[in-house]
C-alpha cells in the first residue's frame, strides 16, 4: 500500500521538527513527510504530488491564516486539512473549522498521542465525507434522471420533493405540484385506496407498498400508474416522509383493457389454461356456458372441477396441445346447462406454457349444411327412383317390341309404323339414360386423383374415335412441351378429352376441313391443356352463361344431349379444377382446361373426433 | 352347339321384365327349365326346398320389397351356398357403387341392364360354359 502524503507547511523550524518526530514515531513507512516553509512552496507541492493531508500552520509569513484555508478548501477541496495555531488564538482554529478545515492543534500543548489522533481522525472523516459526497451525487442522480416518477410527501400527504419526469407525466410544474397534496391528483376512485396505504405505512402496518392507481394529469387526462415506495424515517425510528417511485402504465393498461373489452365482447367463448390446466382466464361467452358461475369462481380451478361434464377425449386434446405445441380444431356436440344441444367447434393452441381454446356455436351453419346435404340426398334419390321407374317400363316395351318383330314380323305396310314406334322408345330411353350418367357422374366424383399424363390419355381418346377423325379428314396436331403431368382421376380425364375433342369434330363447318390442335401450357403449377378448333364456333355474348348448363344445346343441326359441358365442368370443379372458352363464330374456339396441381401435404385434421353429445363449458 | 344348362333361376318382382327374360332364354333353349320367382323370400324357398337340385345360373334384380339382392346373397353366403351356383345381378339402372358392392361377392359373375337382350345372355351362357367363374363386361 502507497504511504501517505503529508504536506506540512511550518515555517518555524523547532515546530518542524516536533511534528517530524511525532510522525517518525508512529511509523515512519506509514507517512511520507514533506516540509514547506512558505505558502507558495506548499502550493507548488500541491500542484505536482499526490497529497492526502495538509497540516496548516495558521502563522505563515507569505499567508494570511484564513485566506490559506479558504483558498485550499476551493481549490483542492478533497484533501483534508488540519491547523496549527498559537496557544493564545483558540478562537482563530474554531474559525478555520468553520471555513473548512477538518481539525486544529494547539502547539505548545499537543502531546504526541494527541496528534496521532487527529491526524488518524482527519484522514478517516475526510475518506467518510468523500463517500457521502458520492452517495449524495449518486441519489440526485437517481432523483432527477429516473425514468420514472418519484416523489416524496409528508405524512399529509403534501408533496415535498417531485422529481424532474414526475412534473413531466402530470403536467405540472415544480412549483404547482409544491402547493399540492396527493388527493389532489389522485383519480377520485383510487383516493381510498391510497389513503389506506398512507395510514398503514404511518401505523407501521406495512413498511412498503405497490399499487396500481390512476392519476388526474393537468390536461384532465387519466394516468394509469404502478406506484410503490416506503417510508422514510426520522432519526428516533418514526416515519417521517413517504417516498413513491411512479411508473407510467397508461399504454399497457389501455391494451389490457381493450383486450379484456375485446374478449368479453366476442360471442366466442374463450378461455386460457396452464400447463396442468387450472384456468388462467375466461370470457364473459365462456362464463354464460358454466351455468352461471362467475369468474372468480372458476379462475385456477381445473378445467374438470367447473367443467365436470367435461369428456376425457376433449381433456386429452388439451393436453396433447399443450404437450405437443401443436394446435388442435374439432366440432363436438354439446348439452349445455340448459339442455340444448349445441354444434361447436373448438379450436385449441398452445399459449405460453400452457393452452387457449376458442370456440364458437356453429350450430346454425352446421343444420343449414346437414338440411342441404340431406336435400341433396333427397334430390338424388327423387332423380333416381324417377330415373328407375320410368326407365323399367321403356325398357321392357323396348325388348317387347324387339321381340314382337323377330318372333311375329310386321305386316307388309305398317315396317315404318313400327320402326317408328321403336324409335320413340328408343329415343326416351337414351334421354333417361343421359339424364343417369349425369347422376352417375356427380355419385362418382370421390374417385382418387392419380399421377397422368395428358399425352398418353390423348393418344387413347384418339384411338378411340379414330373412325371419326378419318371419316371427317380431321387433321391433329399436339404440342405437350410445356407441360404434360396431372394429378387428376384417370376416367374423368379420358371423359373430359373425348368430349371435347368430339365436340370439335361435331361442330366443324361443313365445308372446311377439321384443324384440331391440342396444347398444354403452365400457370406456376397449374396445367392447361387446350382444344383449339377451327370449327363453327359459339356465339359467346349470346351463350356464354348457358354454355356449361345442363341440357344447353346451341346447335339444332346436330345432334346432342347437352351434357356433354355441363358434366366436363363439374367434374373438373370437384376436383378443384376450370373451363373456359373463347370462341368466334365462323372461326373456331378454344376450350381451355386447368388442373389444379397436387396437393403439398394430404389435408388432415388430427385434432377431429366424431361429433358426440358432450356437456359443454370451454 | 351349347350343352344346354339345367336350371336357370330368374328372381325379379317386375312381372313384365321376368315375362321377356324366361321368353327369350326359353327361345334360346339353352337350359331345360327356367323358374321365375317375384321375390327374393321365394328365392330363399327355392334354395332350401332345392338343396341338391340347386340352379346354374340365378339372374338377380336388386331393389324387391322385402329382401333385395345384397340380403339374398348374403343369406345365400351365410346358409352353406357358397360357391355352389351363380349369380348375374341385373337392374334397370346400372350404377357404379352397385357394380363396385356386387364385386365383393365371388359368386356374382356380372352386371347387366335389364331386360337382358339376345346377345347378352348368349355371352352369360358362354362364359358358364368353361364352369371358371370370371366377370362379364357391361
Amino acid at each position: 500500500m502507497d504511504s501517505y502524503q503529508i504536506l506540512f507547511v511550518e515555517d518555524n523550524e523547532p515546530d518542524q521538527m516536533v511534528i517530524r518526530e511525532y510522525l517518525t514515531n508512529v511509523n515512519p513507512e506509514e507517512f511520507e513527510l514533506t516540509i514547506r516553509d512558505t505558502f507558495e512552496g506548499a502550493k507548488e507541492v500541491l500542484e505536482k504530488n499526490n497529497t492526502d493531508l495538509i497540516i496548516l500552520d495558521l502563522n505563515l509569513p507569505d499567508c494570511d491564516s484564513l485566506f490559506g484555508i479558504r483558498y485550499l478548501k476551493r481549490n483542492f477541496p478533497e484533501i483534508p486539512v488540519v491547523v496549527l495555531t498559537g496557544l493564545d488564538d483558540k478562537t482563530v482554529g474554531l474559525e478555520a473549522i468553520r471555513e473548512g478545515a477538518q481539525d486544529y492543534l494547539v502547539k505548545g500543548s499537543v502531546n504526541e498521542q494527541e496528534f496521532n489522533k487527529v491526524l488518524n481522525y482527519a484522514i478517516a472523516r475526510n475518506r467518510f465525507q468523500k463517500e457521502i459526497n458520492v452517495q449524495k451525487e449518486l441519489s440526485h442522480s437517481v432523483f432527477d434522471h429516473s425514468p420514472c416518477g418519484i416523489t416524496i410527501v409528508n405524512l399529509h400527504g403534501d408533496f415535498i420533493k417531485t422529481n424532474h419526469k414526475f412534473q413531466e407525466m402530470t403536467g405540472y410544474t415544480r412549483h404547482e405540484i409544491s402547493r399540492m397534496t396527493i388527493s389532489d391528483i389522485t383519480h377520485p376512485d383510487d383516493n381510498v385506496a391510497t389513503r389506506t396505504v398512507m395510514k398503514d405505512l404511518i401505523s407501521g402496518e406495512i413498511d412498503k407498498f405497490s399499487i396500481e392507481k390512476r392519476y388526474i394529469r393537468k390536461d384532465g387526462k387519466v394516468m394509469w400508474a404502478n406506484t410503490s415506495g416506503n417510508a422514510l424515517y426520522d432519526s428516533s425510528g418514526k416515519p417521517e416522509y413517504l417516498l413513491a417511485i411512479i411508473q407510467d402504465i397508461t399504454e399497457s393498461k389501455t391494451n389490457h383493457e381493450r383486450l379484456r373489452k375485446f374478449m368479453d365482447e366476442t360471442d366466442a367463448m374463450i378461455a386460457i389454461f396452464d400447463a396442468d390446466l387450472n384456468l388462467l382466464d375466461i370470457n364473459e361467452a365462456g362464463l354464460l356456458y358454466t351455468g352461471g358461475l362467475t369468474r372468480n369462481q372458476v379462475i385456477g380451478k381445473q378445467v374438470a372441477v367447473f367443467n365436470p361434464d367435461i369428456s376425457e377425449e376433449r381433456i386429452e386434446i388439451y393436453r396433447k396441445v399443450i404437450r405437443q405445441r401443436e394446435p388442435a380444431s374439432f366440432s363436438n356436440k354439446i348439452t349445455f346447462p340448459d339442455k340444448n344441444e349445441r354444434m361447436i367447434s373448438f379450436h385449441c393452441f398452445p399459449l405460453e406454457s400452457g393452452c387457449a381454446v376458442i370456440c364458437y356455436d356453429i350450430s346454425e351453419e352446421w343444420e343449414a349444411k346437414e338440411l342441404l346435404k340431406s336435400q341433396a340426398e333427397n334430390l338424388e334419390q327423387f332423380a333416381y327412383v324417377a330415373a328407375h321407374d320410368f326407365k323399367a317400363p321403356l325398357s321392357n316395351l323396348n325388348a317387347l317390341l324387339q321381340i314382337i318383330k323377330n318372333q311375329s314380323g310386321i305386316k307388309p305396310g305398317f315396317e315404318e309404323l313400327f320402326s317408328k314406334a321403336q324409335g320413340s322408345v328408343a329415343k326416351m330411353k337414351d334421354s333417361i339414360d343421359t339424364l343417369n350418367q349425369v347422376l352417375t357422374m356427380k355419385q362418382n366424383i370421390h374417385l382418387e386423383p392419380e399421377l397422368l399424363r395428358v399425352s398418353d390419355a390423348v393418344e387413347i381418346v384418339l384411338e378411340s374415335i379414330e373412325n371419326q377423325i378419318l371419316d371427317t379428314n380431321a387433321h391433329i396436331t399436339t404440342d405437350f412441351s410445356l407441360g404434360d403431368s396431372i394429378w387428376f382421376p384417370k376416367v374423368h380425364l379420358n371423359n373430359i378429352l373425348q368430349n371435347l375433342l368430339t365436340n370439335a369434330i361435331k361442330y366443324r363447318r361443313p365445308d372446311v376441313q377439321p384443324k384440331i390442335h391440342i396444347a398444354t401450357n403452365m400457370t406456376g403449377r397449374i396445367v392447361h391443356v387446350s382444344v383449339c378448333d377451327n370449327g363453327k364456333g359459339i356465339d359467346m355474348q349470346r351463350y356464354r352463361k348457358k354454355l356449361f348448363g345442363i341440357f344447353q344445346r346451341f346447335d339444332s343441326e346436330i345432334n346432342g344431349k347437352g351434357i356433354g359441358l355441363h358434366i366436363t365442368r363439374s367434374i373438373l370443379e370437384s376436383y378443384g379444377g376450370a373451363i373456359s372458352v373463347e370462341s368466334m363464330p365462323g372461326y373456331g374456339s378454344t376450350f381451355t382446361v386447368d388442373f389444379a396441381p397436387k396437393p403439398e401435404t394430404a389435408e388432415s385434421n388430427p385434432g377431429f373426433v366424431a361429433a358426440e353429445a358432450h356437456s359443454y363449458q370451454p | 352347339m351349347i350343352q344346354p344348362l339345367h336350371k336357370i333361376l330368374v328372381i325379379d318382382d317386375d312381372h313384365t321384365c321376368r315375362f321377356i327374360t324366361e321368353f327369350l332364354l326359353n327361345d334360346f333353349g339353352v337350359t331345360r327349365e327356367v323358374r321365375s320367382l317375384e321375390n327374393a323370400v321365394e328365392g330363399i324357398k327355392h334354395f332350401r326346398f332345392h338343396e341338391n337340385d340347386l340352379p346354374d345360373l340365378v339372374l338377380l334384380d336388386i331393389n324387391m320389397p322385402m329382401m333385395d339382392a345384397w340380403e339374398f346373397l348374403d343369406w345365400v353366403n351365410e346358409n352353406g351356398f357358397a360357391g355352389r351356383t351363380r349369380f348375374v345381378i341385373y337392374s334397370t339402372l346400372v350404377r357404379p357403387k352397385d357394380v363396385d358392392r356386387s364385386k365383393a361377392y365371388p359368386d356374382v359373375i356380372g352386371f347387366i341392364e335389364k331386360p337382358p337382350s339376345k346377345e347378352e345372355l348368349e355371352r352369360i351362357i358362354q362364359m358358364l360354359e368353361p364352369r371358371t367363374p370370371r366377370r362379364i363386361a357391361i
